[in-house]
């Protein structure tokens, strides 16, 4: 009964979650239908602010494993599942008036929302493969169909096909790595096999190695990067902005709890394998994302690169393998997440003359001129993603570099400098666009309702995590 | 000497595999879904040898006896051309071919099959009082509820999301649609025929 009590009090929050997407679900059938769409909303931030509540309430029980070992809930795992409610809220206060305006089902936006919140928090709690796999599925699952909700549009269709099918491929992929692994280990609970894993290595390195770069790719897949990236862009361009959000911040949020739940804690025996395959990654995500940024005429397709490249830099603090860099990578996700929702607000508060999304850069010209405080926030978002200070970029870039200083490569760190300042170039570029150029038509500013007040708490949370970052830094370390 | 066990499972997974590449190469979608019939159907003697009977007949009735004759119905229904698509598959089969060949045999040279300490084993023994649907319960209702639960999760999303992609609002309904009201023109709306004219009384 002990341990019943625990269990209800420490997994409360996905019960929460899963309870409040239900009653959304009854509030389309029986409510009124003025009072849908609010009400709808109202229970989702109920959902996931009630969920943070009981977090925080259920961590005082400290680290606890239950069902036989298929479900734990520890630091990692509550930090990043407080990471992914808080920023589910965000999603949902800016997609409020924006759905409307898109003609998307406002209710069933929510109740996939919040499923899919609890697909990624059991993935973050998951101390077992057949809870991880499944998290992950119900997770993405939501994701796919949301991104098809304007189907009217064609580009949305395709964005959702193609997401659809890299998905349930780079689901095989990571499948076929766990099965490899269950047939040197013969056991799936994460910790038996951790201690499986140095025993099996003597016969089985070779088969070892394969489940690991399967896994490997698997997660690159779903991070989306270098050689596994070529869907980005165009799952980026092709989404409703609220979708690309979702698919920037969520998504990335449950591929960094996988990294660090299976190379770290599951696999730590094959440190001197996963090293080298992640220095590739990231080479090749680094060049690659940054360099191809540079091109863009179209915002999200910009942003999309530069995610990769972003990106990189959080699987260079996983790559150093210490724990200062794990708590780097878990900081920086954390400020790319908050950055990220920022950009594509600000994104889905401009329409062109025909009523389309303002997507191109060249679009936002002489922004300053008609909306000077819009214009301030743009830039302060791409200044922290270009890593400049005082914002928060560049306190989570130099946690990384601290990290990597200290067990190098030192050519990796040199490399990754140049880059930034590749980097640095686009994201200025666009800045200066909206500053200095003259504009051609005025672009329409649409109001996010909520999520107006929401942006400007957003934008200056930029700048004050740069300027007093402290209290964040030390609650993320592991 | 082959015995009868090794002989069915060759005969049935060789079958199985027959049956795999028949979904994806057959010319007609209807007897794409006949072949995946028969995939579970040998998948279904598979388990049996296992003696996982409750997945076999789980298999069988419910995947086979209701999802696959729905599946079949709609497939029906659709009526899909598929000639089109074929065409571009063979086109990049070669690229297929390099790649799943290049694979295989990469795991083939790097593991070999003593790599999973497979050993050839004869029918699984169990004791009389073994019950597969059972002890399949005893875990499913204990150590993993939870996967189980986000199953059921994953079906919702399912029944969710194909309700919001395909549901276009009642079309039944009788109700006036302002903004048509307001669009009507002369030019949609009256037609202007030209006709000889009628003589008023005119016998």
């Amino acid at each position: 009964m002990g341990t019943f009590l625990i269990a209800n009090k420490v997994l409360l929050p996905e019960m929460l979650v899963f309870l409040m997407s239900l009653l959304t679900l009854m509030a389309g059938v029986f409510l009124p239908t003025r009072m849908r769409e609010s009400s709808a909303l109202v229970f989702a931030q109920t959902a996931l602010w009630g969920a943070i509540a009981l977090a925080f309430w259920g961590m005082l029980a400290g680290t606890v494993t239950l069902f036989s070992g298929t479900v734990v809930v520890d630091h990692l795992a509550f930090t990043l599942k407080v990471l992914s409610y808080v920023t589910a809220s965000g999603v949902c206060f800016y997609a409020h008036a924006y759905l409307k305006a898109m003609k998307m089902p406002v209710l069933e936006f929510y109740v996939l929302t919040l499923l899919s919140v609890l697909g990624l928090s059991a993935l973050l709690s998951a101390n077992h493969f057949i809870t991880l796999f499944v998290g992950l599925e119900l997770m993405s699952m939501p994701l796919y169909a949301m991104i098809a909700l304007r189907r009217h549009r064609s580009d949305c269709l395709e964005a959702a096909l193609k997401y659809f099918v890299i998905g349930a491929m780079a689901t095989g992929i990571l499948l076929y790595g766990i099965a490899l692994l269950y047939g040197a280990t013969h056991t799936l609970g994460f910790p038996d096999v951790a201690n499986a894993i140095p025993v099996a290595m003597h016969g089985h390195h070779l088969l070892m190695s394969f489940a690991l770069v399967f896994i490997t790719i698997g997660i690159a897949f779903k991070l989306g990067i270098v050689p596994c990236h070529m869907w980005l862009p165009d799952v980026y361009e092709g989404a409703p902005t609220i979708m690309t959000m979702m698919v920037a911040t969520l998504a990335k949020i449950a591929a960094l709890g996988m990294l660090l739940r299976l190379l770290v804690s599951v696999m730590p025996a094959l440190f001197a394998e996963w090293q080298p395959l992640l220095m590739v990654l990231v080479v090749l995500s680094l060049f690659v994302g940054n360099v191809t940024a540079v091109k863009q005429a179209n915002l999200k397709r910009l942003l999309a690169y530069s995610s990769i490249a972003q990106l990189s830099y959080l699987l260079l603090g996983v790559f150093t393998g210490t724990t200062a860099g794990y708590s780097a990578a878990m900081f920086y996700l954390a400020t790319y997440v908050l950055t990220t929702l920022a950009a594509f607000a600000l994104i889905m508060c401009f329409r062109r003359e025909d009523g389309e999304e303002a997507v191109d850069i060249a679009d936002y010209a002489g922004l300053f001129q008609h909306h000077p405080w819009h214009a301030v926030m743009f830039a302060i978002v791409m200044f922290s993603l270009a890593g400049m200070p005082p914002f928060v970029g560049f306190i989570a870039k130099l946690q990384i570099f601290q990290a990597l200083l200290q067990t190098g490569p030192f050519w990796l760190v040199i490399y990754a400098l140049l880059l930034t300042v590749v980097a640095a170039y686009y994201y200025i570029a666009v800045v200066k666009v909206m500053f200095f150029d003259e504009s051609q038509t005025p672009l329409r500013k649409v109001s996010l309702g909520l999520g107006n007040g929401l942006l400007t708490l957003n934008a200056l949370g930029v700048v004050m995590l740069g300027v007093q970052p402290s209290g964040l830094l030390t609650w993320l370390s592991l | 000497m082959i015995d009868v066990q090794t002989l069915t499972f060759f005969a049935f997974s060789g079958l199985l595999l027959l049956s795999a590449g028949g979904v994806v190469f057959s010319r007609h979608a209807v007897s794409s879904v006949m072949f995946l019939i028969l995939c579970f159907l040998c998948s279904t003697v598979l388990w049996l040898m296992l003696h996982a009977e409750f997945l076999g007949l789980a298999l069988l009735f419910v995947y086979v006896g209701a999802v696959m004759t729905l599946f079949l119905f709609v497939v029906m229904m659709l009526n899909v051309k598929i000639d089109a698509t074929k065409a571009r598959l063979l086109k990049y089969f070669p690229f297929v071919l390099v790649l799943g060949g290049g694979l295989v045999t990469m795991l083939w040279l790097a593991l070999g099959p003593d790599a999973f300490s497979i050993k050839k084993t004869g029918v699984l023994a169990f004791s009389e009082h073994y019950n597969n649907t059972r002890a399949i319960g005893e875990v499913m209702y204990t150590q993993f509820v939870i996967p189980l639960e986000l199953t059921a999760g994953i079906l919702l999303v399912a029944m969710v999301a194909a309700i919001a992609l395909t549901f276009r609002g009642s079309q039944q309904r009788r109700v006036q649609d302002t903004p048509k009201q307001l669009m009507a023109s002369k030019a949609n709306n009256l037609r202007i025929v030209s006709m000889a004219s009628e003589h008023e009384g005119g016998e």
